[in-house]
């Protein structure tokens, strides 16, 4: 159903520097499916989904649109968005029309609606919604999650083909998060074709036919929920959908400023709300880079969590090293017992680039 | 702090009271020349007698606008002594108003009627005409009926028969004072119009005679508006010098005026108003002028309202616009148009612009006030507009609606919303600043109360009826546009 090829949209700033939002994108949407869109803040995920209706329009590349290219000079763009429908972060419901004139005001004045069909019409619709009672409403009487659903509502009054979810609950606090997931997740199940920007990961997994990874202006991967979120290909994909933090430090030589490494893991630590475990970090980082490992120069040591598991994890990786350095006989057994002791598990991995010490606490 | 603040207001209080005993209502004795340094004199603003006055050091001058505020100055003892024309009131004028002659000045200045300096045939006709009246005597006979009457207010005209047909000779009268010149309900008495009237049947052409204020009559008689300025003119040679005038057709001495001491103490509040209303409204159907006043504001000020909101709307437009040269044009006429004061600006498009065209002054008018309104609410228009959030319009865009309609549909009605509080006061502004009209001979409702209390010298009256119509003018237009932005109220 749509088709797009080589996407992209380049901001030029007014001294001639350019940003290329969304880079080379490349998908085939068909009917039916549920697709969501995820990725890290900042990576054209919402760039691309306005790209689609024209709201923000691509700079280069073509989307074809049952086979007709709508970027194309003369192409109807305002009959192609009365097939598609969207539903904005920030709801924008008509502030001066009550809930059932917002619902029956592009009826009736786009498709030429008499006032009765479609005021029946729109009640049915606020019925499956669960808003049947705010008909007379108006917007401002409403609570967000309430919104939102009327936003959907008049997104449907106008029977469109595809509906397009900019962040639909990023602005709700958490209890109305689920009557509008409800609404989408029923929309899904009558088989409504949606390409959903959210940051909903369970959400997203339960609902969608398929999920876009969406990282640095393309579409990182492409995948079933089932491929995306279990065995993700890229690293980089695995790191989002675990929601995996890391922090980094190469160790160079003596020189290396061992106290602002500890006050940055401190601060890491109390970020992700783990800074009961801090003195064991600290610790363990010394005794590891000042005694077992000591002689290993350059070190990298990287400070990694991952909150879907809960996991804490210091690893130290030594370049060009191809056997284990807690093996040799100069290893310092004492420091390496005390390590074992805060530890719940040290593990030692081989890796392309060098030699792998992972200590999980 | 209550203490404090107590303690402040009663400091306030004090100063307010020392501050109005300071006024004084204790008056000067004036007699005779003798007594006037010291003396507090008022005059009009721009007479011959301001330049006198100015010119000593050992009085205190104030000037005025016009006779009825001078005075009402020397009736609440705000000044000691008023110098003006000795037929400036009429004997029972003086009489109704406490107001007495102490002496007159010696030196008399001789009145004519001025011209525009290129309308000779004219000037000489009507100076003819009056020498011939003055050799055969009649010139002093008109002059004694009109001028020695006790009270020239009820002294019809004479029949003089059919007015002539034609052209009309257009005559501005700078005053509206009996015995010289006043209008009596459409008509104009008084010693001038009874002379010009009586030039009209000698010359063979209608003679058309209207109010112009003294600030406005100059360039009236220069852009052509009149072709005689009459009202007492003196005769200067600094005046020779810009106009012309025919013969003198009579003198005026100066008169110092002072208050009459001897009449009695006011009678009870609710017969002095008995006695404003019948002044005021009542003798000669005066409350015509206020009706008439009434109708021409309101046609100035709806019609204004009307043409500067589709301008204004235009105006916004443009500096919308991607265009830069639409852009910066309407930024420069919104700041031309703020920067020059509205009576400055009604007064070039009168004498200047619209000059030699046959366009009204109501019309012009109009127009004035209407460009004026219309660089105002353009901003207000363009900041409603642009405070209606960007997601209205993405929602309208994305539903299928071009811009036009997203503007028309969704924007316009918020809009229109935001924007009626600051234009319900801008336009009830116009309201009141169309007031001015008066300088460009339009018969408004300010200048009603004018020429009321010019022939009364009743100030206080007349200000107050059209103050109230005024409020209730502003007030009803508040209520009509509320009217169009009810807000549903539909809370269950």
């Amino acid at each position: 159903m749509i088709e797009v090829r080589h996407l992209g949209k380049r901001y030029t700033n007014p001294d001639g520097s350019t940003l290329d939002v969304l880079k080379d994108v490349n998908c085939t949407i068909e009917k039916g499916e549920v697709i969501s869109i995820i990725g890290p803040s900042g990576t054209g995920k919402s760039t691309f989904l306005r790209a689609l209706n024209l709201l923000d329009p691509p700079t280069s590349g073509e989307i074809l649109f049952e086979g007709r290219n709508i970027l194309e000079k003369g192409y109807p763009i305002n009959k192609l968005r009365q097939r598609m429908g969207m539903v904005f972060q920030s709801f924008n419901l008509y502030e001066h029309l009550s809930i059932i004139d917002n619902i029956t005001f592009a009826p009736i004045k786009l498709r030429g609606m008499k006032r009765e069909d479609a005021e029946k019409e729109a009640l049915e619709i606020l019925h499956k919604v669960g808003l049947a009672e705010k008909a007379n409403a108006m917007p401002s009487d409403l609570s967000g999650g309430q919104k939102q659903r009327v936003a959907i509502a008049r997104c449907l009054a106008m029977h469109p083909e595809v509906i397009l979810f900019d962040e639909p609950t990023s602005a709700l606090d958490p209890t109305m998060v689920g009557e509008v997931l409800s609404v989408i997740r029923q929309l899904a199940r009558e088989g409504m074709t949606m390409l959903i920007v959210t940051h909903e990961m369970k959400f997203a997994r339960d609902v969608s036919t398929r999920i876009f990874f969406m990282n640095e202006g393309i579409i990182y991967e492409d995948g079933t929920p089932q491929q995306i979120f279990q065995n993700p290909v890229h690293s980089v994909t695995k790191a989002f959908v675990q929601r995996i933090h890391k922090l980094v430090f190469e160790i160079k030589d003596d020189t290396f400023d061992m106290l602002d490494m500890h006050s940055r893991m401190a601060q890491f630590c109390i970020k992700y709300n783990i800074a009961e475990k801090r003195g064991n970090i600290d610790k363990i980082a010394d005794m590891m880079s000042g005694k077992v490992l000591a002689t290993y120069k350059p070190l990298t040591l990287r400070l990694t969590y991952s909150e879907q598991d809960e996991t804490t994890a210091l690893d130290f990786m030594i370049e060009g090293l191809e056997t284990s350095p807690l093996q040799t006989p100069e290893t310092d057994k004492n420091a390496l017992a005390e390590v074992r002791n805060l530890s719940k598990e040290i593990i030692e991995e081989q890796t392309t680039r060098g030699f792998r010490v992972k200590v999980i606490i | 702090m209550k203490k404090q603040q107590k303690f402040y207001a009663l400091c306030l209080t004090a100063i307010a009271i020392i501050l109005c005993s300071c006024g004084g209502n204790k008056q000067k004795e004036i007699v005779s020349e003798a007594d006037l340094p010291g003396a507090r004199i008022g005059c009009n603003t721009g007479s011959i007698y301001e330049i006198q006055l100015a010119a000593r050091s050992d009085i205190k001058l104030s000037t005025f606008n016009c006779q009825a505020d001078c005075i009402e100055a020397l009736s609440k003892g705000k000044i000691d002594v008023m110098l003006d024309d000795d037929c400036v009131m009429s004997p029972e004028s003086r009489k109704r108003l406490g107001i007495k002659i102490a002496f007159k000045g010696e030196d008399g200045f001789e009145c004519g009627l001025a011209l525009r300096k290129n309308d000779q045939l004219l000037c000489e006709s009507l100076s003819y005409f009056i020498d011939s009246l003055r050799k055969t005597g009649e010139l002093q006979a008109i002059y004694e009926r009109w001028f020695l009457c006790d009270n020239p207010s009820l002294l019809p005209m004479p029949n003089l028969g059919q007015a002539p047909t034609g052209k009309p000779i257009v005559v501005g009268e700078a005053v509206n004072i009996p015995p010289t010149a006043f209008p009596v309900e459409q008509q104009w008495h008084g010693f001038e119009p009874e002379l010009l009237e009586r030039f009209a049947r000698y010359a063979g052409r209608p003679v058309e005679i209207m109010f112009i204020p003294i600030n406005g009559a100059v360039a009236a008689l220069q852009s052509g508006n009149i072709d005689i300025l009459a009202g007492g003119v003196f005769i200067t040679d600094e005046r020779r010098q810009t106009m012309l005038f025919t013969s003198s057709h009579f003198s005026s001495y100066p008169a110092y005026f002072v208050k009459d001491r001897s009449d009695a103490e006011n009678s009870g509040f609710v017969s002095h108003l008995k006695q404003s209303v019948y002044n005021n409204l009542v003798v000669e159907n005066r409350w015509r002028y206020i009706t008439d006043g009434l109708l021409t504001t309101i046609v100035i000020s709806v019609f204004a309202i009307l043409l500067g909101s589709i301008l204004g709307a235009a105006i916004c437009w443009m500096r919308m616009s991607r265009r830069r040269w639409l852009s910066h044009t309407a930024k420069i006429y919104v700041d031309v148009m703020r920067g020059i004061p509205m009576l400055v600006f009604l007064m070039i498009m009168f004498y200047v612009v619209f000059a030699s065209t046959g366009v009204g002054a109501v019309t012009v008018a109009v127009i004035s006030f209407a460009f004026n309104f219309a660089a105002y609410v353009s901003e207000m228009f363009r900041t409603a507009i642009q405070s209606v959030g960007k997601g209205q319009i993405e929602a309208g865009l994305a539903t299928g609606f071009t811009r036009v309609q997203t503007f028309f549909y969704i924007v316009f009605p918020q809009a229109l919303r935001n924007v009626m509080p600051v234009y319900k006061g801008e336009a009830v502004s116009l309201i009141k600043n169309t007031s001015i009209v008066g300088y460009i001979a339009i018969h408004d409702l300010t200048r009603a109360s004018d020429m009321i209390r010019s022939r009364t010298f009743d100030a206080f009256f007349p200000l107050l009826i059209i103050t109230i119509i005024y409020f209730i003018l502003t007030w009803l237009l508040g209520k009509l546009l509320d009217s169009t932005v009810s807000q549903k109220n539909t809370k269950k």
